[in-house]
């Protein structure tokens, strides 16, 4: 049976570990300095091989009055985001320049990841602060022109269906629909024994949720990885083509700067799913 | 001997599963099988780094248990240090619970942080620290001698300072502290008093010296933890923005969490008790000015 496959990118730059301060980590290694070399490279080979790829933005990313627009945040995470902001280099945290590059570019989609990337399960998040987030949203994908009706949970941390259906969101993507268990030995053996989980898809309160299947992404210095991540994909391929499901690879552009293996990795994997399209044996579609 | 069937599982169960997690820490301690572990599992980064600072017998071990109890918080198995090839511990060189006797081996150079110091560590606790929480929490008593290098290595994390009464503190180091290879030739089976009575003023030095570098502190004492947990719980809670949904609350003998019942019992009183008065004099000597700037 052909597989289907949907990509998704959630781009986010360092808006995703305001948090935990690890964009300081990423900013130092000048990860997001590389991307801005990394992107153009990707949306190329993307038009060559006409490869349909999601982009879940972070609307304050591409924002230019972002710093005025976060007095919604709730409790620690107002002061961390804008000392974050303040601290950081715009590269870090801009990528105006990047998203004119994307939404130049044939096959690629606009989705929304929020507008700040709180997760939802922060303290403080509630049906007020969401609302609030997904009307800075509108404002923003309006001046890009846009219309968004998909949207990725930020740290895939799902809830407030209700209020993403009432904002016009029609879709969106959770985390893996797994049962791993919390054990070390328990987690290995689940890795080993079973295919990353084929996507799942639930309606709830108006909005489609569809589970991730495979975050395509090793770490800088653990690249050993990236062999165990094609073979994790081909078993996840081959389970969703007897099931009949989509198969949904995600990962952050950032990762593909990490390091030139990581980058190298991602297009040859793509090239292969690409093969396989060309033999009829795998169709793309569009989160 | 035991009072009914399942309280004899029940401690054959844990006595079963501290061995298998003793052997599982030792076999990881080995290069290869920490990186085919590491590659076997997914990579993942918690939300709040958080590092207990405190001396040997100060609370920092029931702190962390109490902490694990909510919701949000995964903790390691065991002390972060043994589980990284990355930063040294006193133990390495015989000097069981006694970083004071190897100093020179125990500090880092602050200027060999890299970018990669911080990806290296993540990398060899991730696999250990439990899925579904956002807030992980590291207790290794010998971070107090790098702890100028853990504020640079992970800039945004919090920090919580525990202390405790002199005595008592010292009394615990002297008591269950058994050196090792050099140090076991100079000292014999057991450390002097004196030696555990400066590890803790160092230990105390160490902390109170370091709180004005850090962005993020929150320092406790043993004894309010035991006489109050629910209001230093929720004071740690609230400092680390993770109240929302726990519910703390004093009960007899211990402290509820959420639905978790901890037993907690005041050690000072019985450690104390457990010295001579001329061991409480040798103490004193040198305790008696970190024990006065420390309020006891």
């Amino acid at each position: 049976m052909q597989v289907k496959v949907a990509i998704t990118f959630d781009f986010e730059l360092g808006w995703g570990a305001i948090e935990n301060g690890v964009w300081r980590v990423r900013e130092s290694r000048g990860v997001y300095d590389n991307l801005r070399a990394i992107i153009p490279k990707i949306l190329r080979l993307l038009t060559e091989y006409e490869i349909p790829i999601t982009w879940a933005t972070v609307a304050g990313m591409i924002d230019p009055n972002v710093r005025d627009n976060l007095e919604h945040l709730p409790g620690q995470i107002r002061e961390t985001t804008m000392d974050s902001l303040k601290h950081g280099r715009e590269s870090t945290f801009d990528a105006r320049d990047l998203i004119d590059l994307v939404l130049a570019t044939r096959y690629q989609k606009l989705a929304s990841h929020s507008y700040s990337h709180v997760r939802f399960t922060h303290p403080g998040v509630n049906e007020h602060f969401i609302k609030s987030e997904m009307a800075l949203c509108a404002d923003v994908w309006k001046q890009k022109g846009q219309d968004v009706d998909t949207f990725v949970f930020p740290q895939n941390q799902e809830g407030f269906y209700g209020v993403l259906s009432n904002h016009g969101i029609v879709k969106a993507r959770g985390a893996e629909k797994t049962s791993q268990p919390r054990s070390l030995i328990g987690r290995v053996w689940d890795n080993l024994s079973r295919p990353p989980p084929v996507s799942y898809s639930k309606m709830k309160n108006g909005v489609e949720l569809q589970t991730g299947s495979l975050l395509y992404k090793a770490s800088p210095g653990m690249e050993v990885r990236l062999p165990l991540l094609d073979w994790q994909l081909s078993r996840g391929l081959s389970s969703a083509s007897a099931t009949g499901g989509t198969f949904h690879i995600y990962n952050h552009p950032f990762n593909l700067s990490e390091s030139e293996r990581m980058y190298n990795a991602y297009k040859k994997m793509l090239i292969r799913l690409v093969g396989k399209r060309d033999r009829g044996e795998l169709e793309f579609l569009i989160f | 001997m035991y009072n009914s069937k399942n309280e004899f599982v029940g401690k054959y169960y844990r006595k079963v599963r501290e061995a298998l997690l003793r052997m599982s820490v030792s076999l990881y301690s080995n290069f290869v099988v920490r990186i085919l572990v590491q590659l076997l599992t997914k990579p993942r980064e918690p939300e709040k780094w958080v590092f207990i600072l405190g001396c040997y017998n100060s609370g920092t071990t029931i702190l962390k248990d109490l902490l694990s109890a909510h919701q949000d918080i995964r903790v390691l198995p065991k002390e972060g240090v043994r589980l990284t090839g990355m930063l040294p511990r006193p133990e390495d060189k015989g000097w069981t619970r006694m970083w004071i006797g190897c100093s020179e081996y125990m500090d880092m150079d602050i200027s060999d942080i890299s970018s990669s110091s911080y990806s290296k560590l993540m990398k060899d606790w991730s696999p250990w620290w439990k899925s579904g929480g956002t807030v992980f929490v590291e207790k290794s008593i010998s971070n107090l001698t790098r702890i100028e290098w853990l504020v640079k290595a992970f800039p945004d994390a919090y920090f919580i300072g525990i202390t405790r009464n002199g005595y008592a503190a010292t009394e615990g180091i002297w008591r269950r502290a058994q050196p090792k290879g050099l140090a076991r030739k100079k000292y014999g089976k057991q450390y002097p008093l004196e030696l555990a009575a400066k590890q803790w003023v160092d230990a105390n030095s160490r902390l109170l010296g370091s709180i004005k570098n850090i962005v993020k502190y929150h320092q406790i004492s043993y004894e309010n933890l035991i006489d109050n947990p629910e209001t230093t719980l929720n004071g740690i809670f609230e400092f680390l923005d993770v109240s929302c949904g726990a519910t703390v609350s004093n009960v007899s003998g211990g402290v509820k969490i959420n639905s978790t019942k901890i037993e907690l019992f005041d050690g000072n009183v019985r450690s104390i008790r457990r010295l001579t008065e001329e061991q409480k004099a040798v103490i004193l000597d040198e305790i008696g000015s970190m024990q006065c700037q420390l309020g006891y």
